[in-house]
């Protein structure tokens, strides 16, 4: 089911993620990770609107299905879900609706950010 | 006995260290971010199985894939699918294409990884 990051369903599925992310790997796991995520996110939905403005669907597509990706992996359940949107767009040469959808990934992404960076472990040293 | 090497072949960052963290212990791990760069490699030496993403810039895995058939010192290379594209009918276009066996991300149950891994190299020893 979807939910808005902030939302109990989209908390529940966050948690569980993170939850295995640590049984995979550790604190370790989990931090570089998410660094990779909080990076990488950003820079695709960047090469999503470049490839727009490109009218290149496959360069749209393949950013899309990436954000899709990575963030499914971090139970990041709207995030994903709005991506896959932006994918099925861009497969189906609709690129005119992509702005907005991509609108809405930064929109959704943003909240799981905020949510992702409260969750995040402390590295040693830090504290 | 030296462990199997896995070639993973996948474009997220993320997703490489995801299977290198599950996959470090059991396997010696071979990462690519291409396919052109995994063929590229392969041309020097072959791993023992490859864990191919469908989606990829440059060549898409199945397109990887069928380079990789068409060697013949490759062909019998087992290679598992992993894939987004979780839809039914999906495993069975995988397995026609030519793939050993697909895995959906994300990566719910290593034990499916591993299960899937384990049964490839299985039936290539």
């Amino acid at each position: 089911m979807r939910g808005e990051a902030g939302g109990r369903d989209a908390v529940a599925d966050g948690r569980e993620a993170l939850a295995r992310l640590h049984r995979f790997g550790g604190d370790d796991l989990v931090r570089a990770m998410s660094a990779i995520l909080l990076a990488d996110v950003p820079a695709r939905i960047a090469a999503a609107r470049a490839g727009v403005r490109a009218g290149d669907c496959a360069a749209v597509r393949l950013a899309a299905h990436s954000i899709r990706s990575s963030c499914a992996q971090f139970g990041a359940v709207a995030v994903s879900a709005l991506s896959a949107d932006a994918e099925r767009a861009a497969l189906a040469e609709e690129l005119a609706v992509v702005p907005a959808l991509l609108d809405d990934v930064e929109r959704s992404f943003a909240a799981f950010r905020g949510w992702l960076e409260r969750q995040l472990p402390v590295a040693a040293g830090d504290e | 006995m030296t462990a199997p090497t896995i070639a993973v072949v996948e474009d997220n960052a993320d997703n490489r260290l995801l299977l290198r963290a599950i996959l470090g212990d059991l396997y010696t791990v071979a990462e690519y971010e291409s396919g052109a760069d995994a063929l590229v490699a392969f041309g020097r030496g072959a791993p023992d199985l490859v864990l191919m993403d469908i989606s990829l810039p440059g060549m898409s895995g199945v397109e990887v894939l069928g380079r990789i058939r068409a060697d013949r010192r490759l062909r019998r290379l087992p290679v598992i699918a992993l894939t987004a594209h979780a839809m039914a009918g999906d495993r069975e276009a995988y397995l026609e294409a030519g793939f050993d066996d697909y895995v959906a991300k994300p990566i719910v149950d290593e034990r499916v990884l591993v299960g899937a891994i384990e049964r490839c190299l299985a039936r290539t020893s």
